[in-house]
């Protein structure tokens, strides 16, 4: 019966695109919450337009999905195109030679003048480009909920030390200063902008890209260890396994004064009809000002013997990388295009706070762990930030000689 | 001895709370509109209860990009699940048969051997499992889940039909052969008429670990073969704008009604055929 | 007499195949794995015992090993007590025995994927238990076991038990049923008090299904991964990590089949040399 149905939903939709079931490209990713969804459709709508069948292939979870494409690969049936985490995760695929190189495709939509150097390095392999950046998230974002800062005549804090004095106020006026839910992740969302705030923005960028571990036994990162402590204070105690979209509605119920995580967060909101700045207040993290920390999603293409399959792969990244379809995506996505040239004045008053951070250079885009190291040593940081600030005994010497190790074995 | 019965049946009304609180929840959760789930108290019962979520839950609720409900996975999980149980029961049965009641040469250390296997949890064998499937052609489709679920479901099916079969007399088997009958005939003459509470016991068993089987069915069945587990964890994880509760609990008791309705028809069944000496040590 | 045997080896066959093959030869290559440089996809280059090396330096890793075995052990006491409690209560000729045997039995037919949530909600301090007892007034009641590091893996314990305890008391209850009746009017003439004749009778007569449960409840401690994600996440931070979860983090996540290999050698050479003595055992005493 769903094999009927499906046969039937093909036949529609290539119908609907012009020609028999013509190009089709089933896309393997892990977007699966409310913004999200949207903003996949957005690439499906263009490339389905342009004569290709897109079918789309969700599964929960970065690492289900990866591991689905990775299975996909290794038993001889690739998906045309997978999401994948970008920086040396993609060019460990690469140096299998498992994708498809996409250099005429970048040549003639003029890709490489228009990505900040970072992205291009780190979606390419050996002088080859082999992956599309769909999006530049920022990471280092504070939402906070405008009734409560209104309320206590408060301004988003310029450093972490301010912050603190703020959260204390918080509390007294019976708020959650800091909302954030206990998983991993998300206490590594927390832990990039403090511990950029106490560094310094280039030292953040010599410990994460260049791996200074000299830097990384310093004593910025220790006071980063201290605030992430006296940070633990200020949140609630329902945070165990939550959910990030569920703990954002503690701010947009106006429970809780702030959470920390990047500009995807505005697609919830958007969805719940919140506009930002009217409903919500969007700033850059305590002691961030000036810094983004980049986040990137791309997809890449397994590589396929079949040459009709090359040509859909092409045609899907140039769909993907088209600036005026890559400016409608982000509007669902909440992220800044990934092409510095997309015409961006439809998105909202915190994208284009954060294009004007971008477009000041090199200097201040950040990479976050994954353009910086690879899933094995991001892993090991997200164990040692997580198992830290849920301690109650750890020191912040010993988090800190915990985490310079790790940066000195980030390259073996 | 009445304080003693009365004492009794509070432990056991007890204990029985305990049991079903979170099914409770579940069901309560799924019987109330969203506003009332984000304001009132999780153990409170619903004020208006009504189906609304149920229905989303079944015909619209998205996974994905599709909004199509988890009716398409109900169908799957169904042709998963019929030749999964019918094809891996049948083989615990032979196999339990064949090493109780014929002893070849190595029974036990098989039988060792597959106690063992069962222990080999799926995530540390998944991917040279998907190479040799692939290698025969079966990986990503409806027959190679199947077989995956046979191929898992050897170690226990085997073991508890040995273990019956080891409870039979030998006088059976010795008595048919002297009438000149062959493996095949005493099987379906004999012993498989004498199985019916044993067979009731493996069927349940499969029905349940199948049927909530997850992880192979995401890495072995395919896209189009999707099971209702998989759809499930798509509808909990893809939220528009909030959360829906109400619907996610509904679409969790959707996806758990079919064992859940084996269970209630069938547990009595279920205890006898384990006194019939199923799982004897 | 050889070619009806001949029948059985027949039918089996396909089944050592599969074994072999399967389990085993899957097994000896994640062992393989475990002595390489394999990170995200198998490399086969040698590499010693360096994996291990590192698993074993690795705080995460002893965390979620010593909790295989904290876990273990109380799952496999707390659900054996709690079944046999039920099932001798159920024996004593008590009514409505369908329904209680009912709830006790359906946790097992739902998936934890499915009630995951529900636990999480019921042990949440700030919408669960502790938040209902407070409003009840009872201001200074607490209950935040999943939120407090060194407490939360006994949360995944109430949960492991609710979903086993059942299936523990129904193979039980067959067993007080196989127990001859004349040995309770026997010993109620002697005048011997209930609960010796428990303890001294009719639990060494269960020895059997005892050990039984115990090898299904050790297998489902082992395979563990759907109650940790669901539950708590393996968190606080990784304090209730088990080594089922370690393994697939490892695997996927952090693409690194090395160290997940390893860990799963480790994992299951531990089960293994805890259960062997069991097998043994109980194979010579099978009615052969």
């Amino acid at each position: 019966m769903a094999r009927t149905r499906s046969a039937l939903m093909g036949l529609v939709m290539s119908m609907a695109a012009g020609a028999a079931s013509a190009q089709p490209a089933d896309v393997i990713h892990w977007w699966t919450s409310g913004g999200e969804s949207k903003a996949v459709g957005v690439f499906a709508a263009e490339f389905n337009k342009r004569g290709g069948t897109w079918i789309d292939n969700a599964v929960v979870g970065g690492p289900a999905a990866r591991a689905a494409s990775m299975n996909r690969i290794a038993g001889g049936n690739p998906p045309v195109a997978t999401m994948w985490n970008v920086g040396v995760a993609v060019r460990q695929l690469a140096e299998q030679g498992l994708l498809t190189n996409l250099d005429d495709v970048a040549k003639s939509g003029n890709w490489v003048a228009n990505l900040p150097p970072l992205i291009v390095k780190n979606i390419s392999y050996d002088g080859h480009i082999v992956a599309v950046p769909v999006d530049l998230h920022g990471g280092n974002w504070m939402f906070y909920s405008k009734k409560i800062y209104d309320e206590l005549k408060l301004q988003p804090a310029k450093d972490w030390d301010e912050f603190l004095v703020q959260a204390e106020k918080i509390k007294a006026a019976g708020y959650i200063p800091l909302a954030i839910g206990g998983q991993p992740f998300q206490e590594v969302w927390l832990w990039m902008p403090v511990l950029l705030g106490s560094t310094g923005k280039e030292n953040f960028k010599k410990i994460y890209a260049d791996h200074d571990a000299t830097l990384a036994a310093g004593p910025g990162v220790k006071k980063a260890f201290e605030v992430m402590a006296k940070l633990r204070q200020y949140t609630d105690a329902g945070r165990p396994n939550r959910k990030w979209n569920d703990t954002l509605l503690l701010v947009q119920n106006n429970k809780a004064a702030s959470q920390f995580l990047g500009d995807w967060g505005k697609g919830e909101f958007a969805a719940a009809g919140l506009k930002p700045m009217v409903d919500y207040g969007c700033a850059i993290a305590p002691g961030n000002q000036g810094a983004y920390i980049m986040n990137v999603d791309v997809f890449a293409f397994p590589k396929n013997s079949k040459p009709e399959v090359l040509a859909t792969q092409k045609k899907l990244a140039e769909v993907m990388m088209d600036p005026a379809v890559q400016a409608q995506f982000n509007l669902f996505k909440g992220a800044l295009p990934a092409r510095l040239d997309a015409n961006i004045s439809a998105l909202d008053v915190c994208a284009q706070a954060g294009k004007q951070i971008i477009d000041g250079g090199p200097a201040n885009q950040m990479p976050n762990s994954a353009l910086a190291f690879s899933s094995d040593v991001d892993g090991q940081i997200s164990d040692l930030i997580t198992s830290y600030f849920n301690s109650t005994t750890m020191t912040a010497d010993a988090a800190t000689a915990a985490f310079a190790k790790i940066i000195a074995n980030a390259d073996k | 001895m009445k304080a003693g019965r009365i004492g009794l049946y509070a432990f056991l009304l007890g204990a029985a709370l305990f049991f079903s609180i979170p099914l409770l929840i579940v069901v309560m959760t799924s019987l109330k509109p969203m506003p009332e789930i984000r304001t009132g108290s999780i153990f409170a019962l619903p004020l208006a209860p009504n189906f609304d979520a149920w229905v989303k839950a079944w015909m619209s609720a998205c996974t994905g990009l599709a909004c199509e409900g988890i009716r398409v996975g109900f169908w799957n999980s169904f042709r998963i699940l019929i030749p999964s149980v019918a094809l891996s029961v049948m083989a615990g049965a032979l196999n339990g048969y064949a090493l109780a009641q014929w002893k070849p040469p190595g029974a036990n250390a098989l039988l060792t051997a597959l106690m063992l296997g069962a222990f080999i949890p799926y995530q540390v064998i998944l991917y040279p499992m998907v190479k040799i499937l692939s290698n025969v052609g079966l990986y990503n489709s409806l027959p190679g889940i199947i077989a995956v679920h046979i191929i898992f479901g050897l170690p226990v099916m085997t073991l508890i039909f040995r273990n019956f079969y080891a409870g039979l007399p030998d006088e059976l088997l010795k008595a048919a052969r002297v009438d000149g009958a062959g493996f095949w005939r005493i099987f379906v003459e004999i012993m498989l008429p004498l199985s019916v509470n044993i067979l009731i016991v493996a069927v349940i068993l499969q029905v349940t670990g199948i049927w909530n089987d997850y992880l192979l069915g995401l890495i072995f069945a395919g896209r189009d073969n999707a099971p209702m587990t998989v759809q499930l964890n798509l509808i909990v994880n893809t939220s528009m704008g909030e959360q829906e509760h109400n619907v996610n609990m509904a679409a969790t008791l959707l996806t758990a009604l079919p064992p859940l309705l084996v269970y209630f028809a069938s547990g009595r069944y279920f205890v006898r055929g384990i006194t019939a000496g199923a799982v004897k040590g | 007499m050889r070619i009806s045997g001949l029948a059985a080896r027949l039918v089996l066959s396909p089944t050592v195949l599969v074994t072999m093959v399967c389990f085993y030869g899957c097994a000896v290559w994640t062992a393989y794995i475990s002595f390489t440089k394999s990170s995200f996809i198998p490399n086969y280059t040698f590499n010693g015992l360096a994996q291990y090396e590192r698993l074993f330096a690795t705080p995460r890793w002893g965390v979620a090993y010593s909790n295989m075995f904290i876990f273990g052990i109380l799952l496999v006491v707390g659900a054996l007590a709690v079944g046999l409690m039920l099932a001798i209560m159920i024996d004593r000729n008590v009514r409505g025995e369908g329904f209680f045997r009912t709830v006790m039995l359906y946790p097992l037919s739902m998936s934890f994927i499915v009630t995951g949530l529900a636990w999480q909600w019921v042990l949440s301090p700030s919408i669960g238990v502790q938040h209902f007892v407070r409003d009840l007034g009872f201001p200074n009641f607490t209950f935040d076991w999943i939120a407090q590091q060194d407490r939360a893996i006994y949360t995944l314990v109430f949960a492991g038990v609710w979903h086993q305890a059942g299936l523990i008391m129904a193979i039980m209850l067959a067993g007080l049923r196989g127990v001859d009746r004349d040995i309770w009017r026997a010993t109620k003439v002697e005048g011997i008090p209930t609960w010796r004749v428990y303890l001294g009778i009719v639990l060494p007569m269960l020895r059997p299904l005892v050990v039984t449960c115990v090898v299904l409840l050790s297998v489902a401690v082992v395979k563990s991964y759907d109650l940790v994600v669901a539950m708590t996440g393996g968190g606080p931070g990784f304090a209730s990590d088990l080594p089922g979860k370690f393994v697939v983090d490892f695997s996927f996540e952090r693409a690194n089949i090395g160290q997940a290999s390893a860990a799963a050698v480790v994992m299951l050479g531990s089960v293994f040399a805890a259960l062997a003595p069991y097998f043994y055992v109980e194979l010579r005493k099978r009615p052969q």
